[in-house]
Parts: structure tokens; sequence; C-alpha cells
């Protein structure tokens, strides 16, 4: 009885042991598993074993045991395969190690695996190929990125050198028929070797006003973004300066050698440039805002009642805070010291605004710019650097920080996506909506296998205030700076912003809104070191409004 | 001719229930067994008796194995679905062979065990397919390896023709045990005209060159290395039980004692001249486990155990290249593109293989250098996954069973520690190759038994089951 429940235990703990070391150990040839795996097979060796009476001759008896130390043999070296095979295959397959003289070791399956598949296209909503796979004229297949003006978004591609990035890296599984159709299918295609076809990304971005929007913005650098105003989809994203995504691929197939050659010698280039072309600037360009983000700090007066847009303030050309004075100089006549909040949102009055900081104290300012979204990442389906309040929230512990982000300079910094997202829910009742690019996943016969569904990421403010808010931004087209936006026959708002930064040119912004009877397209733009953003960011939202409202209605 | 009773081994009686009683005239004897008199009947009956109908079911399963696996192997090399009975005849000669040795096994009256033959029909089938998968591959790499796959070929019919042979022209093997100390001789003279004519091949001097073919000795070596232990030990049998002191030291009789001593000595030699970890840790396992078997001495495998790890670490310390191995299989990452190169390779392709595989002639197990013989197992992981390696380790862990099931049943002690003996030897190949390969040891240079490419191997370890299905019918001697 006693044996039997030793053996029990002995067999128990052995499992225990392997269990456990193949959770915690890291490699399945470390020391320490090596010797689970003899402590183990002593254990199990014990339990094993059967008790042989003494009737049985001795050399049957030590048969039995030495069968018994080969079974022991035996399962360990199943448990070491299981490890190997299983549970540790990815992470064996990925290791790869640089040798002194420069090249790389690594599963040369990886390479097959990638060459085999003909990785799904990137296209617009009307089926512009954005990223493409192409024959070579000399064999194998290429990436190709037709388009200019769309090639940017789709990331580079570059597997034998750089890996990926933006969609070509978040959609990897996806373009290359990994996931996102029916796992069964997947995994019959898989084993049946039938031909993989990578599942085709279609984009919510619209091709002509893309271009639009890209030629607009010029040489400039700077970006741009065109969203619905209900939805939170994206119909255009420029980003400039960006780079050639078709000099960075660099694949697996019978030009490896010359495509390398090309990329790290682009990619010195690139990385030496000025302006960061590898930055996407509509997700990852942290802008300080200026004006455009007194949309906040209006909503945050409105919800802490301290304001209504019908209140009047004194403007009398400067405020001083302790030993700082903030001069005004968006004025609109000398003479005028009392404007309503409506009109100095308008006429983006910086004096009223530091005021209305000051007394909203930092608690409120920094609540409401986090229900907007800042100091969060947005879901999106490119990774979207976080909007900063301020370096060190201590910054807003006085008045001179409130007053300052208040207008929206201070320690403000912001994501163009961020600002567009702010007016989008604005227009929409206060609901921000989770912005998306990729509109459908479909197969490579245009079957669509996965559709986005537009949703709700979070509530920026009540509807009421809201709406309040929209009447706001139409009146600052209607009788403010941003008059310039108006569309005949359209309701239209906005917002212009001149970011200053230190002794370069002033970033200019424009967010606003425009469509027939109701808002139907958000934009914003940003121009960097422009100028003002009247001057030079309004036309260029006016003439991308104009085009959507044309073009999508 | 009468049919027996297997079980109770009388001869007289042929069993019809599995519960009861063994009734053979005035003995009864409880074991189990019902046996029934029954007349003897003309041969159309004896015929039909003794006809091997478990052998002949058995086979079926490497049959369709060999047809399907190579069509397979065909279909994915051409990526075509058309094909013909031509494009697979190799497994058409296999299965012919299979066919025809166990129809004469019938029909020469054959009595011996009927899963040995299917379980390594099995095996040499799996080693067959991933051969003649591996061709292009090998054919690549040009020279002696162009033809490998077809003379593997050709080297499995002979290796069926040992089996043959073994069966229809030896019918005992006790006049073996006379012969001992001839046969000792002639595996040392083997071994020593191997260390000085032999042919170095990736370092190890195990080949020796006969003009129109190349040998490895080294293969027979072991087989009489345990025809020898065997006959010594079986003669030693009534000194186990001394031992004598000197001082407070308990040795071991010095009919143990010596041999123990000259294996040992033997193992270093071969580590040392021959550059061979493998093939010492294998011939010195058997001795330690066919001594362990006939004294039943736990201590002797103890002491024979730490010495030959001392001596190892002696040499490692000493020579270098037992140094590499051992520093290549604690971390083969230190020089990726050197000594670790095989081992890594190795690797990546068992991890690709994960649950199911590649199937067969989609993976890439061409990558891994020597995959033919050190990494065959390797190979089978890539492309038939952990379904694959575990049906294989389980054909392995059913031959070693079946074999010391022959020696349980053996009637002498002779036979009992070579049925033993010769079966240790598949084992610890199979142990010290899969487990080397899986970096739970040292990677050695050792074949995996039926699969890996070799003719030498192939027909040394034919000879093998030959000794084991001879030994399995010796029961019958009795009558």
């Amino acid at each position: 009885m006693i044996v039997a429940l030793s053996r029990a235990a002995g067999f128990t703990t052995a499992l225990m042991i392997l269990t456990f070391g193949m959770v915690f150990t890291e490699s399945h040839s470390q020391q320490t598993w090596l010797l689970m795996m003899l402590l183990s097979g002593a254990l199990l060796l014990y339990s094993i074993v059967p008790r042989m009476r003494e009737s049985i001759p001795r050399v049957n008896s030590t048969i039995v045991v030495i069968g018994a130390v080969f079974v022991v043999g035996f399962l360990l070296m199943t448990v070491q395969l299981v490890r190997i095979q299983i549970v540790q295959s990815g992470d064996i397959g990925e290791r790869t190690a640089t040798v002194a003289d420069g090249s790389v070791v690594q599963d040369p399956r990886r390479r097959t695996r990638d060459t085999d598949i003909a990785r799904g296209q990137i296209l617009t909503r009307d089926e512009v190929a954005v990223a493409d796979t192409v024959a070579h004229q000399d064999g194998g297949l290429v990436r190709s990125y037709p388009n200019d003006h769309l090639g940017f978004l789709a990331g580079y591609y570059s597997p034998a050198l750089y890996g990926a990035t933006h969609l070509e890296s978040e959609y990897d599984e996806v373009l290359m028929g990994r996931e996102g159709g029916n796992p069964f299918n997947e995994w019959l295609d898989e084993v049946l070797h039938r031909t993989r076809h990578g599942y085709d990304v279609v984009l919510s971005i619209d091709n002509e006003l893309q271009r639009v929007s890209y030629d607009l913005l010029g040489d400039r650098s700077g970006a741009i973004i065109v969203m619905d105003a209900e939805t939170g989809a994206i119909y255009s994203m420029v980003s400039k300066p960006h780079i050639d995504p078709n000099n960075l691929y660099a694949g697996f197939g019978p030009q490896m050698n010359q495509q390398i050659e090309q990329a790290s010698s682009y990619w010195e280039q690139v990385t030496q440039a000025e302006g960061s072309p590898l930055l996407l600037r509509p997700t990852q360009g942290l802008y300080a805002p200026g004006s455009v983000f007194k949309t906040i700090t209006t909503v945050a007066a409105l919800e802490a009642g301290i304001a209504e847009p019908s209140t009047v303030f004194r403007n009398e050309g400067a405020i001083a805070i302790g030993s700082h004075v903030i001069q005004e100089q968006n004025l609109p006549d000398e003479n005028r010291v009392s404007y309503t909040l409506e009109e100095s949102y308008g006429y983006s009055l910086n004096v009223v605004y530091a005021d209305l900081g000051i007394r909203l104290g930092q608690q409120r300012m920094v609540e409401t710019a986090r229900q907007f979204g800042f100091e969060s990442s947005i879901p999106f389906d490119l990774s979207v650097t976080e909007s900063r309040i301020a370096n060190d929230l201590s910054y807003l512990d006085n008045d001179i920080g409130l007053a300052e982000t208040a207008f929206g300079q201070g320690q403000l910094f912001a994501t163009p996506l961020q600002i567009a997202l702010m007016t989008q829910a604005v227009v929409n009742e206060g609901e921000m909506s989770e912005p998306f690019l990729v509109e459908r996943i479909q197969d490579n016969m245009g079957n669509v296998l996965n559709t986005t569904r537009p949703s709700t990421w979070q509530d920026a403010m009540d509807p009421d205030i809201a709406s309040e808010m929209q009447d706001i931004m139409i009146s600052s087209v209607e009788s403010g700076w941003a008059s310039e936006a108006r569309i005949p026959g359209m309701v239209v708002g906005g917002k212009t912003g001149t970011a200053e930064v230190g002794d370069r040119e002033p970033h200019a912004w424009y967010t606003g809104f425009a469509g027939a009877g109701e808002p139907r397209y958000v934009v914003t733009v940003v121009v960097e070191h422009g100028g003002g953003g009247g001057a030079v960011a309004l036309p260029i939202a006016r003439e991308v409004l104009v085009n959507a409202l044309e073009r999508l209605d | 001719m009468v049919s027996g009773c297997d079980q109770c081994g009388f001869g007289l009686s042929y069993c019809v229930d599995t519960v009861g009683l063994c009734r053979t005239g005035e003995r009864s004897i409880r074991i189990g067994i019902v046996c029934h008199n029954i007349e003897t009947q003309p041969s159309m009956r004896a015929a039909i008796e003794r006809f091997r109908f478990t052998e002949f079911q058995l086979l079926i399963v490497p049959s369709l194995m060999a047809i399907v696996g190579l069509l397979t192997i065909f279909l994915a090399r051409t990526g075509e679905t058309s094909w013909t009975w031509a494009d697979i005849w190799v497994s058409l000669a296999y299965v012919a062979l299979l066919v025809g040795i166990t129809l004469w096994f019938s029909a020469s009256g054959f009595r011996g065990d009927q899963a040995l033959f299917p379980i390594v029909a099995m095996l040499a089938g799996v080693g067959l397919l991933m051969i003649q998968r591996l061709q292009p591959e090998l054919a690549e790499r040009g020279g002696a390896w162009a033809n490998l796959a077809g003379r593997q070929v050709i080297y499995l019919a002979l290796g069926l023709l040992v089996l043959w042979g073994m069966i229809t022209f030896v019918r005992r093997l006790n006049w073996l045990r006379r012969y001992k100390y001839t046969l000792a001789l002639a595996g040392v003279f083997l071994m020593v005209i191997t260390m000085i004519f032999g042919q170095e091949i990736n370092g190890a001097r195990l080949w020796l060159d006969l003009g129109f073919v190349v040998v490895q000795p080294g293969e027979l070596v072991k087989v009489i290395l345990v025809v020898f232990l065997a006959a010594y030990l079986a003669d030693h049998h009534d000194l186990l039980a001394g031992h004598y002191r000197i001082g407070p030291l308990k040795l071991p009789p010095i009919p143990y004692l010596l041999p123990l001593v000259f294996m040992w000595l033997m193992a270093v030699m071969i580590v040392v001249l021959q550059n061979d970890l493998g093939t010492a840790l294998l011939f010195f396992g058997i001795f330690l486990t066919m001594l362990y078997a006939s004294t039943g001495r736990l201590l002797y495998v103890v002491a024979g155990l730490v010495s030959f790890v001392i001596a190892v670490y002696f040499t490692y310390e000493i020579f270098s290249h037992v140094a590499v191995r051992v520093r290549n299989w604690i971390d083969p990452w230190e020089s990726p593109l050197g000594i670790g190169y095989q081992q890594i390779q190795g690797e990546y392709a068992l991890a690709s293989g994960q649950l199911f595989g590649t199937g067969l002639g989609f993976g890439e197990p061409g990558t891994i250098p020597v995959v033919e013989t050190d990494y065959i197992f390797a190979a089978i992981g890539e492309e038939l996954g952990l379904l694959g390696t575990f049906g294989v380790l389980c054909l392995y862990m059913l031959l070693i069973a079946r074999g010391y099931l022959i020696a349980i049943r053996a009637v002498s002690q002779f036979e009992r520690l070579l049925a033993l003996g010769v079966t240790t030897i598949l084992a610890l190949q199979t142990i010290i190759i899969v487990a080397g390969n899986l970096r739970l040891i040292p990677l050695t240079g050792i074949t995996l038994p039926f699969i890996s490419a070799g003719g030498s191997a192939l027909l040394a370890n034919f000879l093998i089951i030959g000794i084991l299905l001879r030994i399995s019918e010796s029961k019958w001697d009795r009558r």
C-alpha cells in the first residue's frame, strides 16, 4: 500500500516537474531543464518498475528493469519532442543570429514560406492599388506601390532586411492569408498544400480625394485627414514628406541581393534626410495644437457651467499673470473690449481663454482633455502616438501653465488624428467614433470576409454641449477669422490654429467640418512651419471639403 | 506435423480458449489456457494452420504506407496529378519482397514471432520513403551521394535477403557459443584493420574501402560483440555468486572483472583513436546492460558508468574533438555557421514540423547537413510532424518490447542474453541518435536503425532481426 502510494506520488511529482520546467525554463536545451528531465526520469523509473516475485528467474526480472529504463528514456524523448515541435516551435523558428561578418543565420523556411504566397493587395475603396504584388520581369514576385499619393499609407515591406511597418506590418497575417478568413479553410489549405493567396485589404480611402489633398499640400510638410463625421471612416490621409516604399522592398526572391543593396542605400538616405520621411504624420506626428485646442477649453467651460456661448468676457488687449504678460494678437477691432464666448472662439482671443483656463483649474482642464482622447492610445488600424497635455501635469499647477494650455500652447502636443477626432466628436453629438482606415478584408476572388463596423470609442461630452459647440464652430466660420472657409449652401464650421514653435515659422492648423444640411465630413490640416492657420491651412481644408462634398455625396 | 499449444509448450495440444486448465495426458498445470488434443490432419489443414495470418495482416500497413507515401512524394515533386505504376516501382518491389518473405516463412513452417517482421517492415519503409524523398537534395550534392537513393533500395533488398537467409539456412544458434573466442578475435581484427586502413569521413575513421564498395565493419562488430558477451556470460553463469576482497574493497570475481576492464579500455580506445563517441557509448552500454542482466548487480553498472564518464571527461580535457562536441551540445549558437550549423538547422526543421508536419516532399530537410544519416529523424519531424516522430518512437518501443519478450521466453541462458543484447543494440542506437537530435545528449554520428541511409548498418540490423526471429522459434526445439 505504502509502495503503491509512493509510486503514485513519484509519478505525479515527475509530471509536475516536467510541466513546471516546460513553462518556466526558457529553452529546451538549458541545463536546468536537462537536470529536471534527469530527475523526473529517475522518479518515473521508480514508479513504473514492477515488483517482481522471487520465483521469477533473475535474468527475466533484470530484463524487465532494463526495459523500464528504455521506456522512461523514450518517454523523456517524447516530452522533449512535444516541447520542440509544439510548445517552443515558434521561438525556435524565429531565433536568428548575426555573425561577425554581418551575415544572418535564420530559418531558411521563412523565405520560402513568404515567397510562396502571393501577398494580398491593399486597395482604396474604389479599388486602386495602394500596394500590389506583381511578377518581376526576371521571375519571382515583387511588392510594388504604383501610386505616389497612396503608397506611403501601406508603410514599407522589407522581409529580408527591415521587416515591415504600418499596414504592411499590422495586417501582415491577413495579407499573407493566415488570418482573417475561415480558420478551418486556412488550416485545410495548408494541409492540402493548395496555392495560397493572401487576402486583400480594402481601405476607406477615396483615390480621387486622396490625390486632390495630396496635391494641395504640395511640397510642404504636414498632414491632412478627411474623416466621415458619423462613422469615423478615413477618406483621405496625407503625410509629407514620405518615403517611396518601392525602394525599401527586399524580398527573398531571385533579386534579393540587388534589392537588399538598393534598400540599404535608400534606408541610409531616408534616415538622414531632413523632416523624418519615415514618420507617418497623421498618426505619429506630435504638434503643438495652437488655437484648435480652444475647442476643448470651450467644452470644459460649458461643462463646468462657468460660461454660456453668449457670456460676455472683457478683453483689454493683454492679461497679466503675476509678472507674466500675455498680449492679445487676434483682436478684430482695437476699440472693442467686450466679446461673447462665441466671438472669442471665432476671433481666437488668447486673453479670454487664458482667463478661462485659470478659472477652470488643473483638474477640469485635464479631465476634459482626457475625455477627448489625450493621454490614451486611440484605437486604430495603425498605431497612434499618444497626445500629451503636458510633459508633467504639475505644469498645470500654476496659472501661467493653465493659461498657456487653455489657448493651445504650453506643453501641449497632439497628433492630427487626435484633433480630427476632437472635431468629429463635436459634430457627432459628443460621441467619439473609433476611427478606421480598413473598410473590409476580401479574398482574391472579391468575396468579402470581414467588414469593419463603425463603433463608438468614447463619450467626449454631453449631446447638448456638443450641439452648442457645433454652433460656436459654425459661427466661427460665419463671422470669425475662419470666414474664408465658407462654402455656399453648405453647413460649414471650423477653427484655425497658429501654433508658435520657438523661433521658426508657426505650424498652420485648421480643423473643421462641412455638409449639406448637417456636417458630413471632418477635415484636419496641419502644415509644418507653414505660417498662419487662416492663410495657409484653411484654403487647403476648404478645397478638400469642396471636393469631398462633390465627389462623395 | 502437429500444431502445438504455444503457451504450454508440450506440442500435443491445440488452444481453443484462453481461460482454464491446460491438460496434457496425466499432467494438468494451471496456466490459464485450455488445450485440447486434436487429431493430426492431412497436409492441407497443416498448411492453413501454420499460415502466418497475424504477420500477413500486419504487413498491410507498411505496404500501404510505402505505396501511398511514394505516390505523395512523386506528386509533390512534379506538382501533377497523373501517375503510373512505374513511378512507384520502388514501393511495389518493396511490397513484393515483404509479401514474398512472409509467404516463404509460412511455407517453410517457420513458427517464430509474427509481430517483429511487420514492425521492422514499417520502420524500413519509413526509411525507404525518407531517402527517396531526399533524393533530389542528395543528387545536388553530387559524388557518392548522387545515387544513394538507388543504392539504398538495393541495400534494403539485400537486408531482406539476409533475413530470409537467416531463417532458411541457419537452423540453430547454439553452435555460435563454441566459437566465441574465434568470433572475438575476428571482431578485434576487423576493428584494428579499420583503424589502420580505414577511410576518414567527417573526422571519424569508420569506413573500409573494398574497391567495389565501402563498408563499415563496426556495424558487424557490434553484433559479434553481443554474441561473444552472451556466450561468455552464459558460460560463467555459475561464478556469479562469488566475489573476493582486497583489503576493504569488494571486487567482482575475476571472470567479470577482466571483461569489464577490457571493454572499458576498448570504449576509450574507440573515442580516442576513431573519434567516435557514439560507438563507444553504444559498445559500453551494451556491455553494461548484458552484465547487469546476467548478474543482477546494479553496482557493476554504476561503477562502469562512473568510470566511463571519468574517462570521457579526461578525453574531453585532452582531445579537442570531444570537447567541441560537448560545447556544441551546450550551445550550438556559439558558432552558428561552423560546428553548430548542423544542430541549428536540425532544430529549425523539427520545430517547423509542429503537430502535422508539412507533408512528405513539402518541407526543406535538405538544408540540414548529412540529413540522410545523422538527422533523418529531424527530417521526419519536419515533414510528418509530431505525429510522425511519435509514431516512429512508438514503433521502436514496440520493437524493443518484442525483442525483450523474445529474450524472456528464450529457452537457454545463451539465447536469452543474445536476444537481450541484440535488442539493446537497436534500443541504444535509437536513444543515442534521437536524444542527440533533440539536444538531450551531445550529438554523435550513429545511425537510426532501419531508417538512416547506409548499407552496412541496414544489413547488420536485419541480421539482428534474423537472430531474434530465430531465437523466438527456439522453444519448439525441445520436442
